[in-house]
């Protein structure tokens, strides 16, 4: 296996465009295990890695700006690197946090952003962060460029967007005026929400919220995450503080169908082959799992759509501090 | 590849395959077997050195990646010269923080580096730089402990702090 260690994007692109996936990228490497390890990458296999591409000299990539509205960040930002950035704690908080939730410290000191998206997990709460955003990832091919929005990356399996010869080249973030004055913040990150005997277990919720405006809560935006789900963002324009019950319905009149909808696209195939239609009630989790004992009270994942709602909604209102 | 780097304040230069783990490098070729290889995925932690300052996972860095670098393990803290262990490794020892030990050169290597950066950590810093590593002996508080022992006290002010 060979190491190139190109120091222009140009040459990065001309090395894709030859070796395509034969072309490992190594930005911050720390995803190399994902591979399943050092060692099978000259083993051969379906994923044979003829060369590898160091990015580490390649400083077109290693930048931060503002323009235009935007705040810019290049693909070879560390994590680490993002977090420490004055405007983003100042102005977006929200990436701030999401950056610190995507994981440990040695995995910030080391992955790079582009790496993160490039592994692009679908339960990442980074993705989620920059979907609150409406952040936009700008990528490269030695002949095109183009702009993808974070919803239609976060949606899309990676390599049905990137071409194989294409590579993350920067990430844009929403920075006009309107974004700079808003005091928006994550007001929570869920880790490891469980329902038991529920069919449905979402692994994280992102709520946030823009700004306060008198007694309301304006433009608020709420990521639900779970393994195997496109993630949903749900925004709600204003959320009036007076009256936790009101507040409450309203919340739940606008997430329950959401929660309900990635509750049937996250069913096992065996299961939604038997369905006729989406109006068809929704089989419990002991349906799927052999020896599971049947409770209506618990496994109803109607129920458990309610019940994640709930502990979402509870959540929220606390740290709104309207209750 | 002709690889040259920094190792616990000695230069090294070896032969290596690029594409070898900085883990096995350090393990195998150059026998310190601080740096432990638990999940040799970047999840468990029980590998962290630190390059150039910053908390790494060994097992999930090429070996090319070091090149230039200033790498230090768990062997470099003890100071060999005058026969004297880490401060962070005498509160550790001090507050019975020591389990296993299989994780114990990843949780050292972590409450290193952050002090290294920030004498007076608060309970919140201390607890998320100790999220990088696995214990499985469930000592996360005597961790803290130790490093509670180790920090000024607040009226001393925080930040940027002279080398551990």
């Amino acid at each position: 296996m060979k190491l190139y260690s190109p120091q222009h994007l140009s040459d990065v692109l001309t090395l894709l465009v030859e070796h395509k996936e034969g072309a490992l990228l190594v930005a911050g490497g720390y995803h190399i295990h994902h591979l399943d390890s050092v060692g099978s990458l000259e083993g051969g296999g379906p994923k044979a890695i003829s060369i590898l591409i160091d990015l580490s000299a390649v400083r077109a990539l290693r930048f931060h700006r503002e323009e235009s509205g935007w705040y810019i960040l290049g693909s070879l930002m560390r994590l680490r690197q993002v977090m420490a950035l004055d405007p983003i704690a100042r102005h977006l908080p929200v990436l701030e946090k999401a950056v610190r939730a995507a994981g440990p410290v040695q995995m910030r000191n080391q992955t790079t952003l582009g790496g993160h998206l490039a592994v692009n997990r679908e339960n990442d709460v980074l993705i989620a962060g920059l979907l609150i955003l409406d952040a936009k990832i700008y990528y490269r091919t030695l002949k095109q460029d183009a702009t993808l929005s974070i919803l239609e990356f976060a949606d899309s399996p990676r390599e049905r967007l990137i071409p194989v010869d294409g590579l993350i080249h920067k990430v844009y973030l929403p920075f006009s005026d309107d974004w700079k004055a808003k005091s928006g913040d994550a007001v929570n990150f869920y880790r490891g929400i469980g329902i038991r005997g529920g069919l449905w277990k979402p692994e994280r919720a992102v709520l946030y919220y823009g700004r306060r405006e008198g007694s309301a809560f304006v433009d608020n935006r709420i990521v639900l995450i779970r393994k195997g789900n496109p993630m949903s963002l749900v925004r709600i324009e204003a959320i009036e503080q007076r009256g936790t019950k009101e507040l409450a319905k309203n919340l739940y009149d606008r997430l329950v169908p959401v929660v309900e909808k990635m509750v049937k696209t996250s069913l096992p195939d065996d299961i939604r082959s038997r369905q006729s239609g989406s109006s068809a009630p929704i089989p419990c989790s002991c349906e799927s799992s052999e020896g599971a004992e049947h409770d209506p009270g618990a496994c109803s994942p109607e129920k458990a759509a309610v019940q994640m709602t709930g502990l979402i909604l509870d959540g929220f209102i606390q740290e709104l501090g309207v209750r | 590849m002709k690889l040259e780097f920094v190792l616990n304040g000695k230069w090294v230069i070896t032969d290596v395959n690029p594409t070898v783990s900085v883990l096995e490098l350090l393990r195998r070729d150059q026998r310190l077997t601080g740096p432990k290889c638990g999940c040799n995925k970047g999840e468990c932690g029980a590998c962290t050195i630190l390059v150039d300052g910053r908390s790494h996972y060994a097992c999930s860095l090429f070996a090319f990646q070091i090149q230039g670098r200033q790498i230090e393990t768990i062997e470099g803290l003890y100071d060999e010269s005058r026969d004297v262990l880490h401060p962070v490794q005498e509160s550790l020892i001090k507050t019975g923080a020591v389990g296993c030990g299989y994780c114990l050169s990843g949780v050292t290597m972590m409450i290193a580096e952050l002090l290294s950066k920030n004498l007076a950590p608060e309970d919140a810093e201390i607890r998320e730089c100790l999220s990088g590593v696995s214990c499985r002996c469930g000592l996360y508080e005597k961790y803290i402990q130790s490093v509670r022992g180790l920090r000024l006290p607040p009226a001393d002010g925080k930040g940027k702090a002279k080398r551990f």
